[in-house]
């Protein structure tokens, strides 16, 4: 018994001590979206190995043309490895072209980013921001704890993410549902005599179609086009069904993206 | 009575903080107390991340499936890693009454319980302390972001029921071969000289993976090894 009241208030002391420092280990950031980008700065500033860059809110709603985060970011971050994540609707295309003959580029991603806003710093320091019922809200986190739970989560939405450079365009409207039909069929396992009399074709024509996907895909066979559909999320994952699948992300109509 | 006494007295204490903190650490020992408290009067929604089947997995489904019944519009999202799976099962029947649903993670995951969107634990391993520590955190933003990117990964993880249904045929070393040179786009015939067997054989053994996929075409059979994470290995 004595034991346990021992134990009892080593847990307290323990984390008597975890408070006394809490206002080390997380501290909101109050004022306006200025103080946010302020404290961006900052930490972006003193960085010395890595920068992670969680982009999943629209900063014009905050009053800020969406390039305002670029321009946080220094020119001189040669020696810093620095990724950025992205909501696919928030990526700042410019940012991306920006990249492009650079010798040390940033890594930019598109993926299904929650409203969030994220920036690790090396690793030690994050600065959070989210919408809550009670409106936005900020903090800067130095808690070792929460920083690795943060990272290891973001390394996984990172790994199932999308390099900028390799989104797909199926062309305009029309072909974009039509290439989203045939993916369709692909994923269900259609036959493609019974794909062709859907979309009242030969089955010549519909194959011709499926290859024209295919060279988009930089697919050479069908398992490689089926491989390429689900490292880009084309499709919701086929062992789900309903509405929690994913959905398909499409790039807008129209735009060229360069592949890579 | 006198320890009894003071046994209230550091309940009380601990109460009476955990209201106001941003963020504060609990020793291991205290970490079941600490799932009960939390979890105490839970109504909406629980987000829980495990990685082996230890004391956190353990007590956070006992306090939940003993709770079941009083918050029966509350949502439970389970994240597993690979290997703590098995010792799921084991909990096969507590599960019976908790409404949880359960997704497998790819790679690594930091032991994590977000209630109700308010307050998140954070579990840690410490080389001082046998049962590591714990952090408890209330601040809105970091409570928030831990529980949307929780939400994230949950849901580009694969479900429990296609995770078991996997199969350890497609992880022989066979098999990976044969899907590294379908990855890459080989032909059969190409393939099949590689790999040494006759076109015939290669056939056979990938229309056993596209069994064991549950696949009927090679275009989903490439789709479904993509998204159960079979391809990873392949050199980019």
């Amino acid at each position: 018994m004595l034991r346990q009241v021992r134990e009892l208030i080593d847990a307290a002391v323990t984390q008597h001590r975890g408070q006394l420092a809490g206002s080390r280990l997380i501290n909101t950031v109050d004022g306006g979206y200025e103080e946010i980008l302020r404290m961006a700065k900052e930490l972006i500033d003193g960085a010395e190995e890595t920068i992670d860059i969680i982009h999943g809110r629209d900063v014009r709603l905050e009053g800020y043309p969406p390039d305002a985060l670029r321009r946080l970011l220094r020119s001189d971050l040669d020696t810093i490895r620095v990724r950025v994540l992205s909501a696919p609707a928030l990526l700042d295309e410019g940012f991306v072209q920006e990249q492009v003959g650079r010798e040390r580029q940033v890594a930019i991603k598109v993926g299904r980013i929650p409203p969030i806003q994220a920036l690790l710093v090396d690793g030690i320091r994050a600065l959070v921001v989210a919408e809550s019922a009670l409106g936005r809200r900020a903090s800067v986190v130095e808690a070792p704890e929460v920083l690795l739970a943060l990272r290891t989560l973001m390394e996984g939405v990172w790994r199932g993410a999308v390099p900028a450079h390799e989104r797909i365009s199926f062309g305009d409207q029309a072909r974009a549902a039509q290439a989203r039909q045939i993916l369709g069929f692909l994923r269900e396992g259609v036959t493609d005599e019974v794909a062709a009399r859907e979309l009242t074709v030969s089955v010549r024509t519909y194959r011709r179609y499926v290859a024209e996907i295919m060279t988009l895909l930089g697919a050479r066979s069908r398992f490689q086009a089926g491989v390429r559909a689900a490292e880009l999320r084309l499709l919701a994952t086929s062992w789900t069904s309903g509405a929690t699948g994913h959905e398909p992300r499409w790039q807008t109509p129209g735009r060229r993206v360069a592949a890579s | 009575m006198q320890a009894d006494a003071l046994v209230e007295y550091t309940i009380s204490l601990r109460r009476q903080a955990e209201g106001s903190e941003l963020i504060s650490r609990v020793d291991g020992r205290a970490l079941e107390e600490t799932v009960d408290q939390l979890l105490f009067g839970v109504r909406h929604s629980v987000e829980l991340a495990v990685m082996s089947g230890g004391v956190f997995a353990d007590r956070v489904t006992k306090v939940l499936a003993e709770r079941a019944s009083l918050a029966p519009r509350l949502v439970v999202r389970g994240l597993w890693s690979a290997e703590a799976v098995p010792d799921l099962l084991d909990l096969g029947e507590r599960l019976r009454h908790l409404r949880m649903e359960i997704r497998v993670a790819e790679g690594e995951l930091r032991e994590l319980l977000v209630v109700d969107g308010e307050v998140a634990l954070v579990r840690a391993d410490s080389p001082e302390l046998p049962l590591g520590y714990a952090v408890t955190v209330r601040d809105p933003a970091a409570v928030r972001v831990l529980e949307l990117l929780f939400a994230g990964a949950w849901s580009g993880a694969r479900r429990l029921s296609a995770h078991l249904g996997m199969g350890e045929r497609l992880r022989t070393d066979q098999s990976r071969a044969i899907l590294a040179k379908l990855c890459a786009g080989y032909t059969d015939e190409e393939a099949a000289g590689e790999m040494g067997v006759s076109l015939r054989t290669y056939r056979r053994r990938v229309a056993e993976i596209m069994g064991e996929l549950g696949a009927t075409s090679r275009f989903q059979a490439g789709l479904r090894a993509g998204e159960l994470g079979l391809l990873r290995d392949k050199a980019v």
